[in-house]
């Protein structure tokens, strides 16, 4: 792992800690001012919306970064040499794809069209188009990710699949 | 029926899904591929990043990183230990009395906890050494731990029914949660009279009477942890709490209980359980986000109707359509997890059985209960593996032991499917569904 691999998954790491934290507080303070100060804060009701989108999408490139997402880990295990190699350079190459189309390509032109309606969340007045601006961002982190996964598939032939320890067993809400 | 963009659909998500890519990432590509027939390549890509941005644009979908991060916090606590003496007490006096402890904890904790896998691996840790003193045969013991630990999906609050709510715009979470109760109980009921059976049967000790003082103690124990039970679904079913709100109380209750109360955890070590916590969520949503914009290319290629209209050709007796719907999920559930299958397959049949004049809340119900014996079957199953992991067996042991609990659960699933009452009398009765 080189030391901008390891700066990007601290900042990553960093950026999802605090926002989940603040995302907590928001809603535990709508919650108190509903039903204690008998007026909902409309302002904590979106930015909680706002953070959570941010943790998810910046959570998912974080979760991709440490090779925690759910796949079926099945053609990986059973290939062995060039196979496997080009089995696991396929998966990566397919995540890349999704990242820099969708996620940039897509993303980006989302944020867009957003800013160009002026559209502006009604508590915070903040340009919907801003909030967006986390599907690109996250896309970037993704497709840097793919980089170093394919650097070490090849130099060390290492999978994207292939967690540090033990795998954990089973879905997320199992 | 268009051929095409059925195959097109599921052919990428499942070519995407047996290399190995992420379940997340097979979805989101199926579904821009499945754009790509209707329109242009800009259009494509917008309208799936614009999907996954709107579909995590939710004040609902906040419970389910709070239910994580309070099932995260409760994990860490001694709250398992407390709930299985308490356990011990209820069902100590039943033949087999450690399996029925087992059982009755994993349907306390997995409520708390929300998850299966980590009630595994919580009460099965502390009962598998347990019953092995006492000569239970440790293959019978995971599978008792196993078949019994999904009871805690069914029974509240259970982020699962938070996923199903969203996938089909906006179910009631709380007729959902409620609907849960019955079929939850059920199952661990019946689990309970097979395990009893077979222990009668190889003569497996009954615990002595406890003392009332002794009962008392444990109960009065056990409450702090299911305080949070009583507070959240009271909340829930009085109307006080929505869902999302429920869910940040629970963090609270949790928060003061294992930093405050037991001091199991220090404030050092929340910034990993809150990342940890993170890294759940972000797995499910955006498995979520990419599923919003899979059912909405489904929609937009006609594809739930297709189906809908090749099953309803297949028979008109909804019977026999419920039925294979049952078996195709269980089949299914087999190789894949509860998640996915849940965001991948309720698009598809929940417009078919609504057709059936099937109320969607008892739908929820009924896909809930057979995904959960999903993750108890090889060869993917995470509360299979966890089980056998922390019983101390190997898989192809606990199978022989399992058929048993495998033929009750899906007796009992058919129960839940073809008597909706048990899934909507209690909804009808304290909400007015």
């Amino acid at each position: 792992m080189t030391n901008v691999t390891r700066g990007v998954d601290l900042i990553l790491r960093l950026v999802i800690t605090i926002a989940f934290a603040i995302l907590v507080a928001c809603v535990i303070w709508q919650v108190f001012s509903r039903y204690v100060l008998e007026s909902p804060s409309t302002v904590t009701d979106e930015m909680a919306r706002f953070l959570f989108i941010w943790v998810a999408l910046l959570g998912g490139a974080y979760t991709l970064g440490q090779r925690r997402h759910l796949a079926i880990d099945l053609l990986p295990v059973i290939t062995k040499g060039t196979t496997r190699l080009l089995v696991n350079a396929g998966i990566i190459t397919a995540i890349a794809v999704f990242a820099a189309l969708v996620m940039i390509y897509g993303g980006l032109d989302l944020v867009n069209r957003t800013l160009e309606t002026g559209q502006v969340s009604p508590a915070l007045r903040m340009p919907m188009g801003l909030v967006y601006v986390a599907i690109p961002f996250s896309g970037f982190c993704i497709l840097y990710y793919c980089l170093t996964f394919m650097a070490d598939l090849f130099r060390e032939g290492r999978g994207p699949n292939d967690q540090d320890g033990a795998p954990k067993a089973g879905g997320p809400l199992d | 029926m268009d051929i095409q963009s059925v195959l097109v659909l599921f052919g990428t998500f499942a070519l995407l899904m047996i290399l190995g890519v992420p379940i997340a990432f097979s979805i989101g590509l199926a579904a821009f591929a499945t754009f790509l027939l209707f329109m242009s390549f800009d259009q494509s890509v917008y309208i799936v990043a614009q999907q996954i941005a709107s579909g995590l644009d939710s004040f609902t979908l906040l419970a389910i990183p709070f239910f994580i991060l309070a099932g995260n916090i409760m994990n860490r606590g001694g709250i398992a230990m407390r709930l299985i003496e308490f356990a011990k007490v209820l069902g100590g006096r039943l033949p087999g009395a450690l399996a029925h402890c087992n059982v009755i904890a994993n349907m306390m904790f997995g409520s708390i906890s929300g998850s299966a896998v980590a009630s595994a691996a919580a009460v099965g840790g502390v009962m598998a050494p347990l019953q092995k003193k006492e000569g239970y045969d440790p293959a019978y013991s995971a599978a008792v731990n196993i078949a019994s630990c999904p009871t805690g999906l069914l029974i509240p609050p259970s982020s699962t029914f938070i996923v199903y709510s969203l996938i089909t715009n906006g179910t009631s979470v709380a007729a959902l949660f409620v609907a849960g109760y019955i079929p939850g109980i059920l199952m661990g009921l019946s689990l309970m009279l097979v395990a009893g059976i077979i222990a009668k049967r190889r003569g497996y000790p009954v615990a002595p009477r406890p003392s009332g003082k002794e009962v008392a103690v444990k109960a009065a124990d056990a409450m702090l942890p299911l305080g949070l039970i009583i507070i959240v679904m009271g909340g829930i079913i009085g109307g006080i709490f929505t869902a999302t709100e429920a869910s940040a109380v629970a963090v609270v209750y949790t928060l003061f209980l294992a930093v405050i109360w037991y001091r199991e955890i220090t404030w050092r070590e929340l910034p990993s359980i809150i990342l940890e916590s993170a890294v759940t969520t972000s797995i499910v949503l955006l498995m979520i986000g990419c599923s919003i914009a899979m059912s909405k290319s489904m929609a937009f290629a006609d594809i739930p109707y297709s189906i809908s209209d090749a099953l309803l050709n297949l028979s008109e007796n909804p019977l026999v359509l419920l039925l294979i719907i049952n078996i195709a999920l269980l089949v299914v559930g087999t190789f894949m997890d509860m998640t996915p299958a849940l965001l991948i397959f309720t698009p598809i049949f929940l417009p078919v059985v609504k057709d059936l004049g099937m109320d969607p809340v008892h739908f929820g119900v009924v896909m809930t209960f057979n995904l959960c014996i999903g993750i108890c079957t090889p060869p993917v199953g995470s509360a299979l593996f966890v089980g056998c992991s922390v019983g101390g067996v190997k898989i192809g042991q606990v199978i022989k032991p399992m058929l048993g609990f495998y033929a009750v659960l899906v007796s009992l699933l058919l129960v839940v499917t073809y008597v909706p009452s048990i899934s909507l009398f209690l909804p009808r009765l304290l909400l007015g569904y």
